[in-house]
């Protein structure tokens, strides 16, 4: 081979180089690039990135096997679309919210630390929602819970709650209907006319039922004799119940968490005057290692939980829940919140742009208007449309009496004494 | 095969000065190259090193500053929070409330300063993924400052002098006592007292069931206030009002309380979550500092490898240079000497430097001559020596003509041929005659 011959090659090979360069960079400057017109901005997630989704559960404390079990919900919601939207992985970020509006604070900063995050299933109790939602709000992520009840964090009679924040959702019901079943379960089916509450100082799920249940048993005539509060951490509750008795309460209604809901019905056997009066509590109480630890001091006591649902679908997410984490669920909003995040997935699936490059670019306004306009979507717990605060639960309640520890908490929800729906 | 006889073939052709160029340029060039790789190599792990060391401690003080400003902060909270009902309350925001304030603010600034050299560093990943913590850190800090800010204003509602909530009930349960001692009713006071008691057992122990006895008593207090029928519907009222306004009070203080309890809590739990951040950044700095180390050993190691199989290499170059001398030159001049000796020993074959002579550089010039010359030394020689011979010969000749000259030239030899002629003579005449 002669150096004419080798030089010539070489310069075709050259050309031939420079003008695949500028095919390529002429090709990708002319691709149209996406430009973020989103109001409160995108979240771009580069190819092969991880699309992050954030798990804010009480993970922690006395309430946390209800956020352990509704972190898998997450997960069975996830395997359900294969781990993946738009080819990326989905990766779930969790923060332990404690059930208290203090560790939602700090949970709701430790989300709000990685902006990657999309979106937030949780939380677990209102009051952490409470803490978390100004920050999560601000920083243009959406929420949403399977088992938030706090009217404040949404409306009562379509006036926004104090804690209202655009982003919040949630398919769990509002407490503004269950504090409504619960005094109408008192005053009409039981026949009580004076009704006492007792509620959790600071709580925000405990004082928002507590607050709609005085409201509506006094709407329907009925007379509340008294209102108090206890602290979380109280363990002496004769002078409260006492306070009740003098006040000449037929009704208790006492929507609070473990332990302090244990300790009023096992006290409640040692004051006297009690025995003429009715307890009723709501499903934060309603758990397994409650009827375990009452036992038979809580026989003829009611509770107001949301109505179990009941479809095929239902019933095929219970069976490959107890495969999968051998563990009955005895939880009240396992199917919500697998609602909830399905909800969640599927709107990142459905406003997520990919760019020419594979980017995929999600709007979080888009995401948000998405949720808000949501309509009809079939879920575990029935069809779920979301209104302009974030509702988008259904109100279907069941009153149930503890007749019998032994049958356990599946039991005694199936003792239903009274039906509640505000569907026509 | 045939490219290693191109490659001969081509440094056959080139001059010896030419090789001896070449093979002492690439000798030389070696050497600077493994000087110059040495240098570099070593250079760049100091480099390399010093830098690494140098962020990483820089990080692992920062960290450490942070970590220590936050502990410096909780400390003046507790400090205010046990010392302002001793030293009043304006005194211990100034001394500790403030003080708090500004360690967070060191905090905030160290946070920022952190995250920049983190950013424009060259860390490790683990290090540079930390920037999630780093951002939660940052608003922790700010947060805490917030609640620390609100638990003083709380506590400042609590038990500010005089404007407190605490000192507001005393008050107004001297204002109650005095009004139900106008009653001169014992069982009034008594039922005060039962109720004062358990007020303050609350405020000793912040227990709200005992609130709560106080609560109670206070109710059957207000029965017995209605039912007293000493009193004047004016004076009922204003005892009433008197006992409203403690219970107002008190529950200000039980309200008050469950916030301050709420702040505390946040506090437990903000450091709950950033104190494993803190002590995971200093672990991780740590582990920057040894994986600098480690990688300085590294490069040492790679530089030590480079040298030595540079000083291989130039070893097994010497070595094919020393080869390619003794084949190409060494050998071949060797060759020539033997073959002068050859020459000079009269052995010399012309065939013998067939191999030397085909080579187109110096030594193939001068064993071309050699052989030529020889050869024609050989001839000449030759040539010689068969002068030589024949000169010998022609001496010989001409000395034996002239010893035969010399013996003949004589008048004995003279005589003697007279006498063999007549012999000869006599010989002839006898034969004929007896024939």
């Amino acid at each position: 081979m002669t150096s004419k011959t080798v030089h010539s090659k070489l310069s075709l090979l050259a050309t031939m180089l420079i003008s695949f360069t500028l095919i390529i960079v002429l090709t990708s400057s002319c691709a149209p690039k996406f430009e973020c017109r989103d109001a409160i901005g995108c979240v771009d997630i580069a190819p092969g990135k991880p699309i992050k989704v954030g798990i804010m559960q009480a993970l922690s404390g006395s309430v946390s096997p209800s956020g352990t079990r509704y972190s898998r919900s997450v997960e069975m919601a996830l395997d359900a679309i294969g781990g993946t939207i738009h080819d990326h992985p989905v990766e779930l970020v969790r923060a332990d919210s404690q059930c208290s509006k203090e560790g939602g604070i700090t949970a709701g900063l430790q989300i709000v630390a990685d902006p990657q995050i999309i979106g937030v299933i949780g939380t677990t109790c209102s009051s952490e929602a409470r803490g978390a939602m100004a920050y999560l709000s601000d920083a243009g992520l959406v929420m949403i819970s399977g088992s938030n009840t706090s009217p404040s964090l949404t409306a009562a009679n379509q006036v926004k709650g104090e804690d209202f924040h655009p982003g919040y959702f949630r398919t769990a019901h509002n407490d503004a209907d269950q504090g409504l079943a619960a005094a109408t379960f008192a005053f009409q089916e039981l026949g009580k006319s004076k009704a006492a509450v007792i509620v959790v100082a600071a709580d925000s799920y405990s004082q928002g039922l507590g607050n709609v249940f005085e409201q509506a048993f006094a709407d329907l005539s009925g007379e509340m004799v008294y209102s108090g509060e206890i602290n979380k951490g109280d363990e002496d509750m004769k002078p409260i119940l006492e306070a009740i008795v003098n006040s000449g309460a037929e009704f208790l209604f006492f929507p609070v968490f473990q332990p302090e809901g244990d300790l009023i019905v096992l006290q409640s056997k040692e004051v006297s005057g009690f025995e003429n009066i009715i307890l009723m509590s709501a499903d934060s109480l309603l758990l397994g290692s409650f009827v375990e630890s009452v036992m038979d001091a809580g026989v003829g006591t009611f509770y107001i939980v949301p109505d179990k649902p009941s479809s095929e679908e239902y019933d095929a997410f219970v069976d490959a829940y107890i495969a999968k984490y051998n563990e009955e669920l005895t939880t009240n909003f396992h199917a919500h919140t697998y609602d909830a995040a399905t909800i969640l997935l599927k709107a990142i699936e459905a406003v997520a742009v990919k760019d020419s490059d594979g980017t995929l670019h999600i709007g979080r306004q888009a995401l948000r208007d998405y949720l808000y306009n949501l309509q009809g979507f079939e879920g575990l717990i029935g069809a779920i449309s979301c209104n302009e605060f974030g509702d988008c639960g259904l109100a279907k309640f069941r009153v149930v009496r503890f007749d019998d520890p032994s049958v356990g908490v599946d039991g005694i929800k199936s003792n239903i004494v009274y039906l509640y729906s505000t569907e026509k | 095969m045939i490219r290693l006889r191109i490659i001969q073939h081509l440094i056959n052709r080139l001059s010896i000065t030419t090789k001896f160029l070449i093979a002492f340029g690439a000798l030389l060039g070696l050497i600077i190259i493994t000087a110059l790789t040495g240098f570099i190599a070593l250079s760049a792990v100091e480099k390399k090193a010093d830098e690494a060391i140098d962020i990483s401690n820089e990080i692992q003080r920062v960290v450490l500053e942070m970590d220590a400003g936050l502990k410096n902060a909780r400390r003046f909270e507790r400090e205010f929070f046990i010392r302002y009902p001793t030293v009043g309350f304006e005194v211990a925001r100034e001394n500790y409330a403030n003080a708090s304030y500004s360690q967070v603010d060191e905090v905030i600034a160290l946070s920022e300063t952190l995250k920049g050299l983190i950013a424009n560093s060259n860390v490790s990943v683990a290090l540079q993924e930390r920037n999630v913590d780093l951002n939660f850190f940052l608003s922790a800090a700010a947060r805490y400052k917030e609640t620390f800010n609100e638990a003083v204003g709380l506590a400042e509602q609590l038990a500010g002098k005089d404007t407190g909530a605490e000192d507001r009930l005393e008050k107004q349960a001297e204002l109650l006592l005095d009004a139900l001692e106008t009653t001169h009713d014992p069982d009034l006071v008594l039922l005060f007292r039962e109720m004062q008691s358990h007020s303050k057992d609350y405020l000793l122990t912040r227990q709200r069931p005992n609130m709560q006895l106080a609560l109670n008593t206070a109710e059957e207090l207000r029965g017995a206030i209605q039912n007293n029928e000493n009193l004047s519907e004016v004076e009922r009222s204003l005892v009433v009002s008197n006992l409203d306004s403690y219970l107002n009070i008190a529950n200000e203080i039980l309200n008050l309380d469950v916030e301050i309890h709420s702040r505390f809590a946040e506090f437990d739990i903000q450091v709950g979550a950033v104190d494993p951040i803190a002590k995971e950044l200093v672990v991780l700095a740590s582990e920057q500092v040894h994986s600098a180390r480690d990688q300085i050993a590294e490069t040492n190691r790679s530089a030590t490898i480079l040298l030595i199989v540079s000083l291989i290499l130039s070893v097994a170059l010497s070595i094919s240079v020393g080869y390619l001398f003794h084949n190409d030159i060494t050998a071949n001049v060797i060759k020539l000497t033997v073959a002068a000796a050859d020459v000079e020993a009269d052995k010399f074959e012309p065939s013998s430097l067939d191999g030397l002579v085909g080579r187109k550089d110096d030594l193939g010039q001068l064993a071309r001559v050699f052989q030529k010359m020889a050869r024609e030394v050989r001839l000449r020689e030759e040539k010689l020596k068969q002068q030589v011979t024949e000169l010998k010969i022609a001496l010989d000749e001409t000395r034996q003509k002239k010893k035969v000259a010399e013996i003949t030239d004589t008048q004995y030899f003279k005589d003697l041929q007279n006498e063999a002629d007549a012999l000869r003579n006599i010989v002839a005449d006898t034969m004929d005659k007896q024939e």
